[in-house]
């Protein structure tokens, strides 16, 4: 019944990721990394010149990435820092994060496989490759939430 | 039969994603505002991502990300 729940939260993440406000105007400034430019001096003025297409979908994806990943974390070391105390209200609560600590690692190793495939080569394909392992990773990022019980 | 303890399955997952979902939706209004994502932005961003993933590359797991013994009972 559980694995039912995964498209659905993936649905909704993505879904929020695309669908915030501005997203129809949303803009690099150019000179980032993401909408890579150079400067230009010319009579005292200094414009920067777009060197490459702005990259919006690998700069969601990886702000995503960064949510993501710091949830988990918080997660994971508020576990460890308080841990003889969770221990003693429930056993299950570092056995269940225990579970899901190999999984995020692997996760995150995926998303760095998939990210140097798209940087070396950005397709639509590679993009896609790498929303799909953020997907395992939101999946596992609300499994982390709820093992913390809520006060 | 089985459609009330599904509808009820759902609905208590539903919370922890809906909560997630909107902290990206947040996350990406605020950052959007303006209609521009600033350079100090975007680097930062890729620096994180970098920072993360080359540490990773090279074998190095924060400690909370692994599984130590149990604490003693």
């Amino acid at each position: 019944m559980r694995n039912l729940f995964k498209p659905i939260g993936l649905a909704l993440v993505l879904c929020a990721c695309l669908a915030f406000e501005g997203c129809a105007n949303r803009k690099l400034e150019t000179g980032g990394r993401y909408a890579p430019g150079v400067a230009i001096h010319e009579n005292g003025v200094t414009n920067i010149i777009a060197t490459a297409a702005p990259d919006i979908g690998l700069f969601t994806v990886d702000s995503t990435f960064e949510i993501l990943y710091s949830t988990i974390q918080t997660v994971f070391a508020t576990e460890r820092r308080n841990r003889d105390l969770l221990w003693s209200v429930s056993h299950d609560i570092k056995h269940t994060l225990d579970k899901l600590r190999p999984q995020v690692n692997e996760a995150i190793l995926a998303y760095d496989t998939a990210r140097r495939a798209y940087l070396a080569n950005p397709t639509p394909a590679g993009l896609s490759k790498l929303q799909t392992v953020l997907g395992q990773l939101q999946s596992l990022a609300s499994a982390v939430q709820t093992a913390i019980p809520k006060q | 039969m089985l459609i009330v303890p599904a509808i009820t399955a759902v609905l208590t997952e539903a919370p922890n994603y809906i909560a997630l979902a909107k902290k990206v939706k947040d996350f990406f209004a605020e950052m959007f505002k303006q209609g521009m994502i600033t350079t100090a932005e975007q680097d930062r961003i890729d620096d994180f991502v970098d920072e993360v993933l080359d540490a990773r590359r090279r074998g190095q797991v924060p400690p909370e990300f692994t599984v130590e013994p149990d604490p003693e009972s």
